[in-house]
């Protein structure tokens, strides 16, 4: 057997046919693709059941035993000397499976979706720690409303701009908004995990991962996630090693809003949030938390049925975050040791997921369809060229797919 | 590279050029290249000699696996053991269609024909 599928396709047509499929925003765009860059026509259901059958084949390679020579992650010679895991939740529009063409929704029609990604990198350690006040982009009120719209509740409106020029993402000399000084890892190797399974699942599909990665090996080791309780619980279960480090951007975004909401005037409420971001990032949650009980104590403690929107909801709600988290945001230390202290690279690694599977018009079936493209998606964007080595090594298949019309004439003689 | 590599790679290119100046020769008699054409219609020319050399090579190559191997292979699903005989079959490959020499089984028991794993029939 050469690795010739049931489809009769040679591999390296299946190996455009997936990156196409993988790369483009829809199978159609994929068949496009196919025709025009790849001289090769192909239908769009054909290009589907390929990464149908390549996805759930990834999918088993990730749930392999890491003994095995199957297992998808290489395990390379030398531990990282920094080992970062990132994990995100998303959201895609699913359909019920069976009801030929057409969108079917099922009972939600929204699944969430789960994203990790484990990156080898590199850092550098201080003796005190470096940038002691916030990098600029955290002091533009446009930018930082934006995060805060984006990043948390919708309930958060840009504030009126101080000064319209101001920029984070380039400065005239070129250098980064971080400062001179950057403290930040450096990424090596990513790789991507994506999957609609449950949080218990994905924590060992994590697991799997970061071992055969040997991220338990290394020198320094750091675990990142917002809020969410089901990434703590991974941390927890599978991670308990690796430094835990809550998501700044999500701290920064819970205390604008908060700020906002306890100071009618624009600009007080932009001082204030200047404040408690500050100390967030110096280290001083414990007086951030202390000035917000005191507000909570003035405003009063919100009723049951209070709307989100309510400043006592909103300061009980920032209260709650931050208490639940305060282990995790010892940012100056993070910043000493050459740790992330954001999200970033996951933030930018959803985006490139749902790039492929979140839009208008996109439906998947639940759960073959959205399984396979998430598999197929992830393997896509890792650093390691898995899915190369994946779809030149695939063993193919010993039969040939039936005729589907012979099959059909048959059931229909038998009736 | 020893002198019957050396000499085959010298034929192969040989046989190339004189395959490029015969594909000239016969879009100039044809007609196809009236005066100057547009460089597209050139290179898909080419291009199109390209894929029926790339699927003519497959094709041989897979002539050469199947002559003299092992008549007979397990079934992969019963292991019962069937004869094998080379059989044409047509795969997609990235330049076009090919016709494919493979050996094939037919398992009595399961009813239904296969092609044999690598290690049972050596291809």
């Amino acid at each position: 057997m050469l690795g010739f599928d049931a489809r009769q396709l040679t591999p390296w047509m299946i190996q455009r046919m997936t990156f196409a499929a993988a790369e483009t925003r829809s199978f159609e765009r994929a068949a496009l693709v196919m025709k025009n860059v790849g001289d090769q026509p192909v239908s769009a259901k054909t290009i589907e059941r390929v990464v149908h059958d390549v996805g759930w084949e990834l999918a088993e390679r990730r749930d392999a035993d890491p003994k095995t020579a199957d297992v998808l992650a290489q395990h390379p010679e030398s531990p990282p000397d920094l080992a970062v895991v990132e994990c995100d939740g998303g959201r895609i529009r699913t359909r019920e499976p069976g009801h030929g063409p057409g969108v079917h929704l099922t009972t939600e029609g929204w699944r969430e979706t789960k994203n990790a990604c484990l990156i080898r990198a590199q850092r550098k350690t201080f003796d005190d720690a470096p940038q002691p006040e916030p990098p600029e982009c955290f002091r533009d009120p446009e930018h930082v409303a934006k995060i805060a719209a984006t990043e948390a509740l919708s309930v958060a409106a840009p504030q009126p701009a101080s000064s319209p020029e101001a920029t984070v993402k380039e400065r005239p000399d070129g250098t980064s908004p971080l400062g001179n000084a950057d403290w930040r890892p450096k990424r090596l190797v990513r790789t991507v995990l994506s999957s609609l399974t449950c949080s218990k699942y994905f924590g060992k599909q994590r697991a799997r991962e970061a071992k055969q990665r040997r991220f338990f090996e290394a020198a320094a080791r750091a675990f990142l996630g917002d809020g969410l309780p089901w990434n703590w619980l991974i941390w927890k279960h599978h991670f308990p090693d690796f430094t835990a480090i809550l998501d700044f951007i999500h701290v920064l975004s819970y205390l604008f809003i908060a700020a906002k909401a306890v100071h009618h005037n624009g600009e007080d409420a932009w001082n204030q949030y200047l404040v408690w971001m500050r100390g967030c990032w110096q280290g001083d949650v414990a007086q951030v938390l202390e000035e917000l009980r005191h507000w909570q104590i003035k405003l009063g403690k919100p009723q049951e049925q209070a709307p989100d929107q309510d400043p006592r909801q909103i300061v009980a709600r920032t209260l709650a975050y931050l208490e639940n988290n305060q282990k995790r945001m010892d940012y100056p230390e993070y910043r000493r040791q050459g740790l992330p202290a954001t999200t970033a690279w996951m933030e930018s690694l959803v985006k490139e997921v749902n790039y492929r599977v979140k839009g208008t018009e996109m439906f998947w079936n639940d759960p073959e369809g959205a399984e396979a493209i998430l598999q197929v998606r992830a393997a896509a964007l890792c650093d390691d060229e898995r899915l190369v080595k994946h779809l030149r090594t695939r063993p193919g298949s010993p039969f040939t797919r039936r005729p589907r019309a012979r099959r059909a004439t048959v059931e229909k003689n038998k009736s | 590279m020893d002198g019957a590599t050396a000499a085959l790679k010298e034929k192969l290119d040989r046989l190339l050029k004189e395959a490029a100046q015969v594909s000239v020769a016969l879009d100039r008699a044809d007609g196809k290249f009236a005066g100057v054409p547009h460089y597209s219609v050139i290179e898909a020319r080419a291009h199109e000699l390209g894929k029926q050399l790339s699927c003519e090579i497959q094709a041989c190559q897979m002539g050469k696996l199947v002559t003299g191997r092992t008549a007979t292979s397990p079934c992969p699903k019963c292991r019962a053991r069937c004869e094998l005989k080379p059989k044409e079959r047509t795969v997609t490959s990235i330049d076009g269609p090919v016709e494919v020499q493979e050996l094939e089984g037919y398992c009595p028991v399961c009813r239904r024909a296969f092609f044999p794993r690598q290690g049972d029939a050596g291809v």
